[in-house]
C-alpha cells in the first residue's frame, strides 16, 4: 500500500481492558517513516496487548487509530496490506517443510504466491536457506523462531509490529535481526517492537507504565 | 482522565444501573409473587373442580393446565435468553448478559416440566410415553439440549467477557428452533393437535376450559418474572463476588467496592 | 492476487493439513468404518433388522466421525499461532470461515459420503436406498461442516472443548439427521423422497448463512 505522507501509523487515546482490568488508557503513539519505537515496561503492562490492538487482533476499546492514512474504524480491511505482524507463537506447521510453510503464509496472509528465489532471499537473511526443504519438526526452537522472522522478508510492508522478536535468538541471529530492521527503516519503513532486550538501534521508547489504568475500574458498574 | 469502561457501556447504562434495578426488583417482587400465588390457587381450583373432564381423555386432561403454559413459557424463556444476548452483543451492557444467564436454567426446568407433563398426559391417551415421530415433542427435546449446551458453555469458560459473548452467539444460533417448534404441528400431522389457542379464528377450546387455562398462564408468567428477577439479582451478586476475589488475588483493590458487610443478603 | 485466489489458497492449505501428519482425515474415515461394523457385531446378523436401521445408523455414525475432526478445525491454528496470521489476511473472516469449512467438507466429509453407500451395503440396504443415501449425503453433509464450524469456533479456546463441542452441535444436527434419513426411508418405501430432500437442502442453505456470521464472530472474540 502506498503511503502518501510520512506518518505510517497514528493512534490516539487508545485503551485496553482485559480480564476486568484496565491495561492501559489514554495512550498516544505515532510512527513516522524510517522510525523505530520500542515498547518498554514490565510484564503485564500491555506491550503485547498494544501490538495486537495495532495489528487489529484486538478491537479498539477507546480512541482512534489511523494506519496508512486510513481510519481503521471506517475501513477495517485496509490495514492488512500495510503491516507485518510477528507474535509470541510461530504459526508453523511441523508436518511441512520451511518452503511450504512460507509459501502457505504468503498465499493466505500476504496475498501472493512467492517463487523460489523470493523464498531463498527471505530465508538467507536469517541463515536458513539451506533448510528450505527440511520439515519444521526437525528444527530447534531457535530455528523455528527465525523461520517466523524470515516472513518479514517475503514482501515489503511499511509497518512492522514485532512482539518479543529476540526471544530464543543467539547473538549472531540477533545481529541478523538488527540488520533486517535497519534495512527496513532505511527503506522508509517503520517498526514498533515490544522487547525486554536492547536492540542496539536508535529510536524512541514508549514506556507502557505511563499509561497504566490506575484507578479506573471497568467492573465499577456492579457497585453503581 | 478518560474512563475506558465508559466507552463500551453506553447510554443504556443509565437504565440498566444495577442498584436501580435491584431497588425496582425489590419493590415489584411482593406484588408479582402475590399475583402468581393467587392465580395458581384460583387456576388450580377451577382446573380441578370446575372444568369438565374431556370425554376422550378424562381426568388426565387436567395435566394440560400445567403442560400448555409450561410449553409456552419454555419457548418464551428461550426468546428472553436470545433477546438479552442480542442486547448484550449490540449495546455491550453486562447486565443483559447476566439476564440471559439467569433465564436459562428457568427455561431448562420449564422445558423438562413440559416434556414430563406431556409424557404423563400422553400415555393414557396415545398409549406411549414418548413418540419420536412427533415433531413438536422432538423439537422440544432439542430445545432442552440447547439450554443444556448454553448452560454448559457458561460453566466451562473462564474469562467472563468471552463467556458473555460466546454464549450469546450460541443462543442466537439456536433461536431458529423456536419457530420450528411452533409451526411443526402445522407442518407435520402426527400426534399433537393443530394450534388451538393462537389462531386466526379465535380459541377453539371449550369455554369452560378457557378460564382455568388463562389463569394458569398468568400465574406462570408472574412466576417466571419473579423467578427471573431473583435470579438476576443472584447473578449480579455472584459477579461481584468473583470480581472481588479476582482483585484480592491480583492485589488490586476495586476502589468503588463497598466493604463486604454491606453486601445484601439476597 | 485477488480475494478468490487467497480463498482458494486457504482451501488448499486446509485440505493439505487435513491429510498430513496431525490432521484428522484418516482418523474420521477409520472411525467411520470401525463404528459401522460394530453394529452387526452388537445387534446380530439379522439381515432385515440391519437393513431397517441402516439409513439412520449410517447417518449417525457419519456425524460422529465428522465430529471427531471438528475440534482440530480451528484449535490447531489457534494453538500454534497461525490463526493470528489468518485473521490478518486480506480475506474477510467470514470468507476465511467458508474457506476452512469448504476444505473440511472436501477433505474429511466427502470421503465419508463416498464410503457411506459401501457401509450401507454392509448393512444390507436396498439398491434404491443406496442411491438416495448418496444423494442425501451430498445435499445434507455440508451442514455437518458448517454447523460444526460454529461449535468449533465457539470452543476453540476452551480446554478439552471437544466434549462441549459435541454437546453444542449435536442438537443442531438433528434436523439434518431427520431429513437425511427421511429421504432414504421414503425411497425405500416407495414414497417420493423429494420433499425431505428439499427440506434437507433448506437446512443446508440456512446453515450456509448462519455459520460464517456466527463462526467469524466467535473467532474474532477468541483472538482477543
Amino acid at each position: 500500500m502506498k503511503i502518501e505522507s510520512d506518518i505510517l501509523l497514528s493512534g490516539s487515546n487508545l485503551a485496553s481492558v482485559r480480564g476486568g482490568r484496565v491495561v492501559y488508557t489514554g495512550l498516544n503513539i505515532q510512527l513516522m517513516a524510517g522510525a523505530l519505537i520500542t515498547l518498554e515496561g514490565p510484564n503485564g503492562s500491555g506491550k503485547s496487548t498494544l501490538i495486537r490492538q495495532l495489528a487489529g487482533l484486538l478491537s479498539l476499546t477507546a480512541g482512534t487509530l489511523q494506519i496508512a492514512g486510513l481510519d481503521v474504524a471506517e475501513d477495517p480491511g485496509a490495514r492488512s496490506d500495510s503491516l507485518h505482524f510477528s507474535g509470541h507463537t510461530n504459526g508453523l506447521k511441523p508436518a511441512f517443510d520451511l518452503a511450504t510453510n512460507l509459501t502457505l503464509y504468503s498465499e493466505t496472509v500476504l496475498g501472493f504466491r512467492p517463487n523460489r528465489s523470493v523464498l531463498e532471499a527471505a530465508t538467507a537473511s536469517f541463515d536458513l536457506a539451506a533448510l528450505l526443504d527440511t520439515p519444521i519438526r526437525y528444527f530447534s526452537s531457535g530455528q523455528q523462531h527465525r523461520s517466523a522472522l524470515a516472513r518479514l522478508g517475503l514482501a515489503h510492508r511499511p509497518i512492522w509490529l514485532l512482539d518479543e522478536p529476540t526471544v530464543g535468538l543467539d547473538q549472531a541471529n540477533r545481529d541478523r535481526l538488527r540488520t533486517q530492521i535497519e534495512l527496513h527503516l532505511a527503506a522508509g519503513g517503520g517498526a514498533i517492537i515490544a522487547t525486554h532486550d536492547d536492540l542496539g538501534i536508535a529510536g524512541d521508547i514508549l514506556q507502557m507504565t505511563e499509561f497504566r489504568g490506575g484507578r479506573d475500574d471497568p467492573e465499577a458498574w456492579l457497585w453503581d | 482522565m478518560q474512563r475506558p469502561g465508559r466507552d463500551y457501556i453506553t447510554a443504556m447504562h443509565r437504565f440498566a444501573n444495577p442498584a436501580r434495578f435491584v431497588r425496582l426488583a425489590d419493590r415489584l417482587l411482593p406484588w408479582i409473587i402475590s399475583v402468581a400465588v393467587i392465580c395458581f390457587a384460583l387456576g388450580g381450583y377451577f382446573a380441578i373442580f370446575s372444568s369438565p373432564a374431556d370425554y376422550q381423555q378424562m381426568e388426565t386432561v387436567r395435566i394440560m393446565y400445567i403442560h400448555v403454559p409450561s410449553a409456552w413459557m419454555s419457548m418464551l424463556t428461550y426468546i428472553i435468553v436470545a433477546v438479552a444476548s442480542f442486547t448484550g452483543l449490540v449495546w455491550r451492557h453486562p447486565l443483559a448478559f447476566l439476564t440471559a444467564k439467569a433465564a436459562a436454567p428457568i427455561g431448562a426446568a420449564l422445558t423438562a416440566l413440559t416434556l414430563i407433563t406431556g409424557s404423563i398426559w400422553g400415555y393414557p391417551t396415545w398409549g406411549t410415553w414418548w413418540e419420536w415421530a412427533d415433531a413438536r415433542m422432538t423439537s422440544v427435546l432439542v430445545l432442552l439440549f440447547l439450554y443444556a449446551g448454553y448452560m454448559a458453555m457458561w460453566q466451562m469458560m473462564d474469562d467472563f467477557d468471552k463467556a458473555c459473548r460466546a454464549t450469546s452467539i450460541l443462543a442466537l444460533v439456536g433461536v431458529i428452533n423456536i419457530p420450528i417448534i411452533k409451526f411443526s404441528v402445522d407442518w407435520w400431522n402426527t400426534l399433537h393437535q393443530g394450534a388451538s389457542i393462537v389462531r386466526s379464528g379465535g380459541p377453539t377450546i371449550h369455554s369452560e376450559m378457557q378460564l382455568p387455562l388463562f389463569l394458569m398462564i398468568i400465574a406462570f408468567h408472574a412466576w417466571l418474572i419473579a423467578l427471573l428477577l431473583k435470579r438476576v439479582k443472584l447473578e449480579l451478586d455472584r459477579r461481584k463476588v468473583a470480581v472481588m476475589q479476582q482483585s484480592l488475588a491480583s492485589g488490586l483493590a476495586h476502589q468503588l467496592a463497598p466493604a463486604p458487610e454491606k453486601l445484601e443478603g439476597q | 492476487m485477488g480475494l478468490m485466489r487467497v480463498f482458494a489458497a486457504v482451501v488448499r492449505r486446509d485440505m493439505k493439513l487435513a491429510w498430513s501428519q496431525g490432521g484428522a482425515g484418516g482418523l474420521s474415515i477409520g472411525f467411520f468404518v470401525i463404528a459401522i461394523s460394530l453394529f452387526p457385531f452388537g445387534i446380530g446378523a439379522d439381515k432385515d433388522l440391519l437393513a431397517r436401521i441402516a439409513p439412520g445408523t449410517v447417518w449417525v455414525v457419519a456425524m460422529l466421525a465428522g465430529l471427531i475432526s471438528l475440534d482440530r478445525l480451528y484449535q490447531a491454528d489457534f494453538e500454534d499461532g497461525s490463526l493470528d496470521g489468518l485473521l490478518l489476511s486480506p480475506l474477510p473472516v467470514e470468507l476465511l470461515v467458508l474457506a476452512k469449512t469448504l476444505a473440511h467438507w472436501l477433505a474429511i466429509i466427502l470421503p465419508l459420503a463416498l464410503m457411506a453407500p459401501l457401509a450401507a451395503l454392509l448393512l444390507n440396504m436396498t439398491a434404491d436406498g443406496l442411491l438416495w443415501l448418496a444423494v442425501s449425503f451430498l445435499v445434507g453433509t455440508p451442514t455437518l461442516s458448517l454447523l460444526g464450524s460454529v461449535g468449533a469456533s465457539l470452543t476453540v479456546a476452551i480446554r478439552r472443548g471437544g466434549v462441549l463441542l459435541a454437546l453444542l452441535i449435536l442438537p443442531l444436527y438433528v434436523p439434518t439427521l431427520i431429513f437425511g434419513t427421511g429421504v432414504v426411508l421414503a425411497a425405500e418405501s416407495g414414497a417420493d423422497p423429494t420433499p425431505a430432500l428439499a427440506l434437507l437442502g433448506a437446512v443446508s442453505l440456512i446453515s450456509l448463512i448462519v455459520s460464517p456470521l456466527a463462526s467469524a464472530a466467535a473467532l474474532r472474540m477468541a483472538a482477543e
